[in-house]
């Protein structure tokens, strides 16, 4: 071949390539002006399925207390269902601590109600079905299968009250309204206390106030795990022990943009 | 190049143009609908709210007073620990003088030169025996958690408002131990 034929040869295969690179670009220009918009803006080639749109939902003070009355339902409910499986009996100090418990969440729930309708909301009287589906419905499960489910269920009410006590904490920051903000702790404050007793329920006396660990190095609940209320995920182990001695580990977060119970 | 002949240098410059020409004119009829979608989403309306602002010069007097009681708490535990006799009752005592001196340093570190000076005196002064001890630091520390719950209401600032939330279970938590350990009911354990 020689230097001319190369030469030549090089010319056809540029011209080539933008002939088909122009002629693909314009023929899906035209596509794209006589295909159907999805309403997203975004040009299509024939025929799909409608796109369900998710709906723009906004976290407001209301939608937060919403969350926590749902989150109080969700302590009630697993009370009342280690009650009924009698995972207490024998232990009256447990019951009568659960009684009180129950109690004020369902004070608490009718706290909330009262708040959320003054803020002209609607209350949240069911418990929330993210925390059901992915803490408490598992938990139980375990604790059925435990060699110890007492221990397991007192373990597991512990995480659970931790657990709304960091919700509560977590609100301070995100309500727009300062009163509310102060109704929210106060009713944090409940669940911490719930927590406390539920540790000496554990294990009487005053020897599980302060973070300790066991012979094992695992971490013991405490009474007063800090100076300051946490925010960091609330883990806790129950249900049957594997070969190692191991019970499996349950970690839950506060509720988040997935588990609020949104108007 | 320079060997091509004149004629065929034009015609290939010139097909080179309009080939390019229509690439373009392509590119850009293409990318009018990403544009068109790009602009519609900006004149999307959604809702707006004012938050609240991170931190409030204003708030600074509310958590001058919360200060002061701080401190006075730390005094109270240091009178309490003094007069307490059992190592085990002494440990959980200085336990929370330790918690009480941390919410005093982080309510100095927050406000900063705009801290108060200390001149407060000991919240209580707890004599006795443990439960006399106990009962007395409840009394107090209901009284303090009550004023960050109360100071919560009006404080605009969020950072502030974040800090005093995470005292106050703290504090509930301390009177749960106290009444538990001065050997009063469940019930009483669980007020605030």
């Amino acid at each position: 071949m020689t230097e001319s034929q190369r030469s030549s040869l090089s010319r056809v295969d540029r011209r080539t390539l933008l002939r088909t690179t122009g002629l693909a670009v314009g023929a899906g220009a035209l596509l794209a002006a006589c295909s159907e918009s999805d309403g997203t803006g975004l040009a299509r080639v024939g025929t799909v399925p409608e796109r369900a749109t998710l709906e723009d939902k906004a976290v407001t003070d209301t939608v937060l207390l919403r969350t926590a009355m749902s989150l109080e339902y969700s302590a009630i409910n697993t009370y009342k269902a280690a009650g009924d499986a009698g995972y207490l009996s024998g232990n009256n100090s447990a019951i009568e601590a659960v009684g009180l418990f129950v109690a004020e969440h369902q004070a608490h729930a009718q706290a909330l109600a009262g708040l959320i309708s003054a803020a002209g909301g609607t209350p949240y009287n069911q418990s929330n079905e993210r925390i059901d589906s992915v803490y408490v419905n598992p938990a139980l499960a375990l604790i059925a299968e435990s060699e110890d489910p007492q221990t397991d269920t007192l373990l597991f009410a512990h995480a659970l009250e931790n657990l709304a006590t960091s919700t509560y904490h977590h609100y301070v920051s995100l309500l727009n309204s300062a009163p509310l903000r102060a109704e929210a702790i106060r009713i944090g404050a409940d669940e911490a206390q719930h927590a406390a007793a539920i540790v000496h329920l554990l294990k009487p006396g005053l020897t599980n106030v302060a973070p300790s660990l066991d012979e094992n190095g695992n971490a013991q609940p405490a009474s007063v795990p800090g100076a300051f209320s946490s925010l960091a995920s609330v883990t806790v182990a129950v249900g049957p022990a594997n070969e190692a001695g191991q019970k499996t580990t349950i970690i839950m977060d506060t509720p988040s943009l997935n588990s609020l119970a949104y108007e | 190049m320079d060997n091509q002949p004149e004629e065929l240098a034009t015609n290939a410059t010139s097909s080179r143009r309009a080939l390019l020409a229509s690439l373009i004119a392509g590119a850009s009829v293409a990318a009018v609908p990403f544009l068109a979608g790009k602009a519609s989403a900006a004149t999307d309306s959604s809702p707006t709210t004012t938050a609240p602002p991170n931190r409030d010069d204003a708030d600074n007097p509310v958590l001058n007073t919360l200060l002061a009681r701080e401190r006075a708490m730390v005094r109270a535990y240091k009178v309490a620990v003094s007069n307490t006799m059992s190592e085990e009752e002494k440990n959980v005592l200085l336990y929370f003088h330790g918690n009480h001196i941390a919410y005093v340093d982080a309510l100095k570190g927050f406000l900063g030169p705009a801290a108060g000076p200390d001149n407060s005196s000991a919240a209580v002064t707890p004599t006795g025996s443990f439960n006399d001890i106990a009962s007395q630091l409840i009394a107090a520390e209901r009284e303090t958690a009550n004023a960050h719950t109360a100071a919560l209401a009006q404080i605009v600032g969020i950072s502030a408002a974040s800090l005093v939330a995470s005292i106050v279970p703290v504090e509930a938590r301390h009177i749960t131990v106290l009444s538990i350990a001065s050997g009063q009911p469940l019930n009483a354990a669980l007020t605030n």
